[in-house]
């Protein structure tokens, strides 16, 4: 077949600028160790990769919702354990107190510490987070949980959840009512300050003798403290649940990496070996194309 | 006949066909040029009583070698390929719009609902509540960026129809006032090779705008016709195609008018940049604002209604979060201002603390009902991120299969290009040798002056 002179120059040099143009492709895959420079290069695999990006960047997000979850129990685990250690104390002191050997001032003294005591256990009760937030008013966490003279619970039953997997949510705070308020063996529901507020007077008064304040205070003790190991069972199960979520994330994010690098990310030595093959093919065009113009029959004439 | 009289008609047709190949050679470089050829014929024979004695050699014509079907062929894929090419050029820089990391809506739909589930993860912060509130006004304002990218493309695209235009009508002048010219001069006699070389070169350059149906009268003039039928050019007469204004759409754009009467012609055009450019509003820009659009208003509308529900920092009812008339992706704002205004807390325990509605408002990101393509039944409903995806893929996959056709449609149209300059092209080792076969034959001419001289030298001295 004949062919044109201009052809021959033509195709020569479109050869060249193909090879370039996919040799330019292949550098810019290789320097940005992407895969896909546009949507268009996999259609089907850039919209997976949106939509893996998308599950990654939620479950990172649970993880760091799962940070704040746990932050915020261990700091409920850890004024609960004090408040179990005081209430324990108050129940031994309440022991030594009603044994009949102890006379009006020994019992006044141990009186004296019982109201130290409740003290320490209502300001636990009303203790604030980081962001001054009461950790025990349920949603009225910018009202104080218990007033310091009534012992009134003004907080609501309100009980934050965060969000730390696809389908879970977990419980953050436990109102104070279902930790500090519970009902008496005469059937009386009030906070427990108020009942280790009256058995300290009747204490300091020597008079044991009248329920409440008498062996009752006992068993009141025991079901208000039983309340506060429900609240820590509670927080400590919530806590071990986050643990496992946290791992179930943790799995799910290693997959959606691997399966986002497997759409999108440079196989190098692929690359690389393509990056050879077209240079090599480029050269290869370039001294093909310098040959081929040196051949005319005009040299020879 | 004399020999003499043989040999001179050698001598010049050969020299003629040497004169043919250097304008061959000369050419080599000329875009559009045909090459031609010399056609030499015997001249009449004298009848000598009881023969036929031949009285040497004449050039008939001085043909262009030229294949009309390739011509066509040629012409056609050009308009195909530089559809492709237009479109894809476009259609690339939306692909590459809606896949960036800074301007895709999927980073901006993760980065804003992230910092809602920080504002449920710590209601009272007022700092959550700021970070929520900026990155709505990211979300917005990438929302408006490729709005605004998407606008930019539009009047690109009407740019290139009024360019086009002016292109085409500046061609179809040319074509008329060549097609003026190859008349008269095929009144004379002989083909007038460089006019129709000309024409045929601005043809091919009419295609590489619009598609185009090149009807040849049997006087040597060309009709040209694009769409269903528009006469551009007519014998020597031409058309102007004109831009017109379309202002059923904001801001305007350009359409294309034919004639006088400027009637719309914008649907008939196809092929070339000009029907690229065309096809790439219609396909790409359209569809793609429409579906933003789509995304935008579910947003707009899912989030105030959610944000509504709930209460604010200060215990009073939640208001817009969004503009409620900003719902397209041109006009999609943040409203409100305050963050203590961002209604974490439910209806039910109203307080500082209560995060129900900031977890409500982040449960919309995974929505598999936010968005409703089409009202059914049974109704089509996606998620935000889905929409997006949707969204991404349509132009990725159009631009893939425009990448896909226009390679096909390119070498389509260098074989054709090249079987065409199988016939029409110069070879330059081809006029090398025809220049030596004419070189020996004006040689071999020159040798029967000789000869004649010779025998006339003969002839006198015999005297």
């Amino acid at each position: 077949m004949r062919i044109s002179t201009n052809y021959i120059q033509q195709q020569s040099v479109e050869a060249m600028l193909r090879q370039q143009t996919e040799l330019a492709k292949t550098q810019q895959q290789v320097s940005t160790g992407e895969r896909l420079l546009a949507p268009s290069d996999d259609p089907v695999a850039a919209v997976r990769i949106l939509g893996i990006e998308r599950d990654l960047n939620l479950t990172q997000q649970y993880q760091g919702n799962a940070d704040v979850a746990e932050n915020k129990l261990s700091v409920t685990d850890g004024v609960l354990t004090s408040a179990v250690d005081i209430m324990q104390r108050i129940r031994e002191l309440a022991v030594q107190g009603l044994n009949d050997t102890n006379d009006a001032n020994a019992r006044a003294g141990i009186a004296e510490e019982i109201s130290q005591l409740n003290q320490s256990l209502l300001s636990l009760a009303n203790t604030t987070d980081a962001n001054g937030e009461y950790l025990f008013s349920g949603y009225q966490s910018n009202t104080q949980a218990f007033d310091p003279t009534t012992y009134a619970y003004n907080g609501d039953d309100g009980q934050r959840n965060v969000r730390v997997g696809g389908g879970f949510l977990v419980e953050v705070s436990e109102p104070g009512d279902q930790i500090f308020v519970s009902t008496n063996l005469d059937g009386n529901t009030q906070a427990i300050f108020q009942t280790i507020d009256d058995f300290a007077t009747a204490l300091n008064n020597n008079d044991l003798s009248t329920a409440p304040n008498n062996g009752d205070f006992l068993t009141n003790m025991d079901t208000a403290l039983g309340q506060v190991f429900g609240a820590r069972t509670n927080v400590g199960t919530r806590m071990n649940a986050i643990d496992q979520q946290r791992a179930v994330n943790e799995a799910s994010i290693a997959s959606l990496e691997t399966n986002r690098s497997q759409l999108a990310d440079l196989d190098y030595a692929e690359a690389i070996t393509r990056l050879n093959q077209q240079s090599v093919g480029l050269q290869a065009a370039q001294q093909a194309y310098v040959k081929v113009q040196g051949l005319s029959l005009f040299n020879f004439i | 006949m004399s020999i003499l009289n043989i040999g001179t008609s050698a001598l010049t047709a050969a020299q003629t066909a040497l004169s043919t190949t250097s304008n061959n050679i000369s050419n080599i470089n000329t875009e559009g040029y045909t090459r031609q050829r010399a056609e030499q014929v015997t001249r009449p024979a004298n009848y000598e009583g009881n023969f036929y004695l031949g009285s040497g050699v004449t050039v008939n014509s001085v043909e262009r070698i030229y294949d009309s079907f390739l011509a066509t062929q040629v012409r056609s894929y050009t308009s195909q390929e530089a559809q492709q090419d237009s479109f894809l050029s476009y259609s690339r820089q939306v692909d590459n719009l809606l896949g960036s990391s800074e301007l895709g809506i999927n980073g901006g739909l993760d980065a804003f609902f992230g910092a809602v589930q920080e504002v449920a993860n710590d209601p009272t912060s007022i700092s959550a509540r700021k970070v929520m509130l900026t990155e709505g006004e990211l979300l917005a304002s990438r929302f408006n960026t490729l709005d605004s990218q998407l606008t930019q493309l539009t009047s690109d695209v009407d740019n290139d129809i009024a360019v086009g235009v002016d292109d085409i009508n500046n061609i179809t002048r040319g074509i008329a006032e060549l097609n003026q010219a190859i008349l008269e001069a095929e009144g004379a006699k002989g083909s007038p090779n460089d006019l129709l070389d000309k024409r045929d070169q601005l043809i091919n350059k009419l295609s590489e705008y619009v598609s185009v149906t090149t009807v040849p009268q049997s006087n040597g003039t060309v009709n040209i016709f694009v769409g269903n039928g528009q006469g551009l050019v007519v014998g020597t007469t031409q058309v102007d195609l004109n831009t017109i204004s379309d202002s059923s759409f904001d801001p305007p754009r350009l359409n294309i008018g034919f004639g006088s009467t400027q009637t719309d012609i914008t649907n008939q055009i196809t092929g070339g940049s000009l029907g690229g450019a065309l096809q790439f509003r219609n396909n790409i820009i359209d569809n793609t604002r429409a579906e933003l659009d789509l995304l935008a208003e579910s947003i707009v509308t899912a989030f105030n209604t959610a944000h509504s529900n709930g209460f604010d920092l200060d215990g009073n009812a939640g208001g817009n979060f969004f503009d409620p008339t900003g719902t397209t992706a041109a006009d999609i704002n943040v409203v409100l201002t305050d963050p203590r205004q961002i209604a974490a807390s439910s209806g039910t325990n109203i307080g500082t603390g209560n995060n129900e509605n900031a977890l409500a408002l982040a449960d919309l990101q995974t929505d598999n009902t936010l968005v409703q393509v089409s009202a059914g039944p049974p109704p089509v409903t996606r998620s935000l991120a889905d929409q997006y995806g949707v969204i991404v893929s349509d132009v990725a996959t159009r631009t893939r299969q425009a990448e896909v056709s226009q390679e096909t449609q390119q070498a389509l149209l260098q074989q054709t290009k090249q079987r065409f300059d199988s016939v029409s092209g110069v070879n330059l080792d081809e006029e090398a040798a025809d220049l030596i076969k004419y070189q020996q034959a004006y040689q071999a001419a020159s040798q029967i002056i000789v000869v004649s001289n010779t025998i006339f030298d003969t002839l006198i001295n015999a005297v």
